[in-house]
């Protein structure tokens, strides 16, 4: 078995790979395969990186720059799968001649190399051990994925990715405004060194960094961050950008980029957890965590949109993340790393599902979508189940999370937050409910369908590989994995 | 010449809030552009002026990267997508430019009063750097969400990263080379990305107002 950083490096630099590899496809049929085979390696390199985790705990690299733990882990985990399944669903949604967006090689070939580019940004947020390595990725996420998003260069699609550009950006200099102070503190508690702004370091600080000093560093934090992580009041680019990006695009923002930033949210609450008495960080969690959900919810109600209703229910989902860590504790923290990879795998399914019923319906809008059941019954069964994962119906693994949450809540001395939640998860329910049946069920089904995705492979394995993680997770935890979120958990929780 | 260099040091960071405030004020895109590449040239100076103060040769490399990168080439990228797209040339805002110095002002007494209690932390502590850093970064998030045209929120962004370098030097004496060279390496990807935007919804729109941009809401 190889030692040290080979296999985390190997994964961070794939997607590199591949992406040359794109760059020199002559063909359709190249580029897809490239694209393909790119995933899959990913998928291969990952397995080695989280078997090394587990059997031989944190791996650093490039003299300390690149770090790897559970807590990595699960996040290049998440990345993965959402990336396979995507890089698979682009292959029938616009990769193949006869494809329903089929695009020119050319800008085949463009779409292809910056979705591999995204996901080497999104492997560097994850393996950046220095906080500046962690912002800059983090910013470079959102310029290629901010192109992403305005592919389809209609009006709309141009307005939502220059207003994903332009809020991201301003929200991310507050994040770094933020770094430069906590790298102020761990200065004055350590003395200047080349690792203050290391992760490690900081953690290790703790107790002696300023907490004055890590108030204010916090504020930006929790503003620049959380303005990534799509957390209310900071969320108003995030329905936008979702919606108008091309199906799988929108399926990594949701279920892959998200997690990056609310990562980053999760080690800046790691270092605040070392410091004694130090409560700011529980009660802007607190505060984002239930704004989001409660806003979410209400957007919900009188959506009319089918790719702006799940990105929604992405603030939602980043709200009770976020509700998990102010919970805290071995339990809210836990349920936190669980529900981020249940609602990762389960929204990015959705979104994909979604993507296709958009395409038979001709519209993305809910009114019109009506009685898809009769008509598209394989689209619309998988709509079906999806949804109700989503909503947290058992056995499905998103109800499992959130019930570990509720539970940290109630037991940890936070019921009220926890009351709290209950009452958004129950609007949400209803909301999501009411949207489901009026498009499965509702109207007659004399509206025109059209056949969708054709002899769709590829989108077949990546959404049948992300249900049925929506559902296996919520029945089983294997061990392996089990044992990677307690590594996580403990990553946090020191 | 120590006291000189202070001297110089005060005027230059002077320098750099007062250009971030004039910002506030133009009406014209090219003013508003050549402000900001001597907000960044102050900036180069006030750089230059501490690695001479604080004996930190890291600083002059840093000094030189702002001057050639924040100083002439984003300005130069920014005239050519003016003259390229014929912008119109005002600046249309969503606050009088009256309303916006006011603003400018409430702003820098609001960085006094946040900051204020964390200067005494900062390693160069001379001419009050620390609140004119959040001052300018407070004035270029105002300038970015307070002006309509595309072109003039990427100014705001490119303002706010100035006060970010600013904050990081009188801190810290800079987040360490490779951060430094990362960060300049975002803000000229950033202004390609900006640059393959304005074109495209110069294309499509046949202008570049954000104003125009209402469609998606709820």
């Amino acid at each position: 078995m190889i030692e040290g950083p080979f296999w985390m490096l190997a994964l961070l630099l794939t997607p590199l790979v591949g992406g040359g590899l794109v760059w020199v496809s002559r063909t359709r049929a190249q580029l897809n395969a490239s694209a393909a085979a790119t995933g899959a390696a990913s998928f291969g390199f990952l397995l080695f990186v989280l078997d090394q985790v587990l059997a031989t705990g944190p791996t650093f690299a490039v003299g300390g720059l690149l770090y790897v733990d559970a807590l990595s882990g699960l996040l290049l985990l998440v990345i993965t799968l959402v990336g396979l399944a995507s890089l698979l669903y682009s292959i029938d949604y616009l990769g193949r001649s006869g494809s329903p967006h089929e695009a020119s090689v050319p800008r085949l070939r463009r779409y292809y190399g910056l979705v591999l580019l995204f996901l080497f940004t999104m492997y560097l947020v994850s393996e950046a051990n220095n906080l500046g390595l962690l912002w800059t990725a983090l910013e470079g996420t959102t310029l290629v994925s901010a192109l992403m998003v305005g592919y389809y260069q209609t009006r709309r699609a141009l307005e939502a990715s220059w207003k994903y550009l332009i809020l991201c950006s301003a929200g991310l200099a507050f994040a770094l405004f933020g770094t430069l102070l906590l790298y102020l503190a761990s200065i004055r508690a350590l003395g200047s060194g080349a690792s203050g702004l290391d992760w490690t370091t900081l953690v290790q600080a703790g107790g002696h960094l300023d907490p004055g000093l890590v108030q204010l560093a916090l504020v930006f934090l929790f503003v620049g961050y959380g303005t990534k992580a799509g957390l209310a009041p900071l969320h108003n680019w995030l329905p936008d950008a979702h919606s108008e990006a091309p199906t799988p695009v929108s399926a990594l923002l949701s279920g892959a980029l998200l997690n990056c930033a609310m990562y980053a949210l999760i080690r800046v609450d790691a270092i605040t957890l070392r410091i004694p008495g130090f409560t700011l960080t529980h009660w802007l969690l607190l505060i984002f965590g239930l704004s989001s959900v409660f806003v979410a919810a209400l957007f919900i109600l009188v959506q009319h949109d089918l790719k702006r209703l799940l990105a929604y229910h992405s603030v939602e989902h980043m709200g009770i993340i976020t509700l998990g860590l102010a919970f805290g504790g071995f339990l809210g923290v836990f349920g936190a790393l669980y529900h981020l990879l249940n609602h990762a795998v389960t929204k990015a399914a959705l979104f994909l599902i979604g993507g296709n019923l958009a395409l038979q319906a001709q519209t993305k809008d809910l009114e019109q979508i009506q009685g898809a059941l009769a008509a598209v019954p394989a689209t619309a069964i998988a709509l079906l189940l999806g949804g109700l994962a989503l909503g947290g119906v058992p056995p499905f693994s998103v109800f499992a999370s959130e019930f570990v949450i509720l539970t940290a809540g109630f037991t940890d001395g936070n019921a009220w937050g926890a009351i709290l939640l209950l009452v958004a998860l129950a609007i949400v329910f209803a909301g999501l409910i009411g949207h489901l049946v009026h498009m499965l069920f509702g109207g007659n089904p004399s509206r025109h369908y059209l056949p969708g995705l054709r002899r769709a492979v590829g989108a077949s394995i990546g959404v049948g590989l992300l249900m049925a993680l929506a559902l296996g997770l919520g029945l089983f935890l294997p061990n392996p994995l089990s044992q990677l979120l307690h590594g996580a958990v403990q990553a946090v929780n020191g | 010449m120590t006291s000189f260099a202070t001297l110089a040091l005060d005027l230059a960071a002077a320098s750099a809030l007062v250009t971030a405030w004039i910002c506030l004020v133009h009406r014209r895109i090219t003013a508003l552009v050549d402000t900001y590449a001597v907000q960044s040239a102050s900036l180069a100076v006030t750089e230059g002026l501490i690695a001479y103060l604080y004996s930190a040769p890291d600083l002059y490399l840093l000094a030189l990267l702002t001057f050639v990168v924040n100083a002439l080439v984003l300005p130069g990228v920014l005239r050519r997508v003016v003259r390229a797209l014929r912008v119109n040339r005002m600046v249309n805002t969503y606050a009088s430019v009256r309303v916006s110095a006011l603003a400018g002002l409430g702003l820098l007494l609001l960085a006094i009063l946040v900051v204020g209690p964390v200067v005494p932390y900062a390693e160069v502590s001379s001419a009050g750097l620390l609140p004119i850093a959040t001052a300018i970064l407070l004035i270029g998030f105002f300038l970015l969400i307070s002006r309509e045209k595309a072109v003039t929120q990427v100014v705001g962004l490119l303002v706010m990263n100035n006060g970010i370098l600013l904050a990081g030097i009188a801190l810290t004496y800079g987040l360490g080379l490779f951060v430094e060279l990362a960060l300049a390496a975002n803000l000229l990807v950033l202004a390609i990305v900006a640059r393959i935007f304005l074109a495209r919804m110069k294309e499509s729109f046949d202008h570049v107002d954000v104003d125009a941009l209402r469609s998606l809401e709820g």
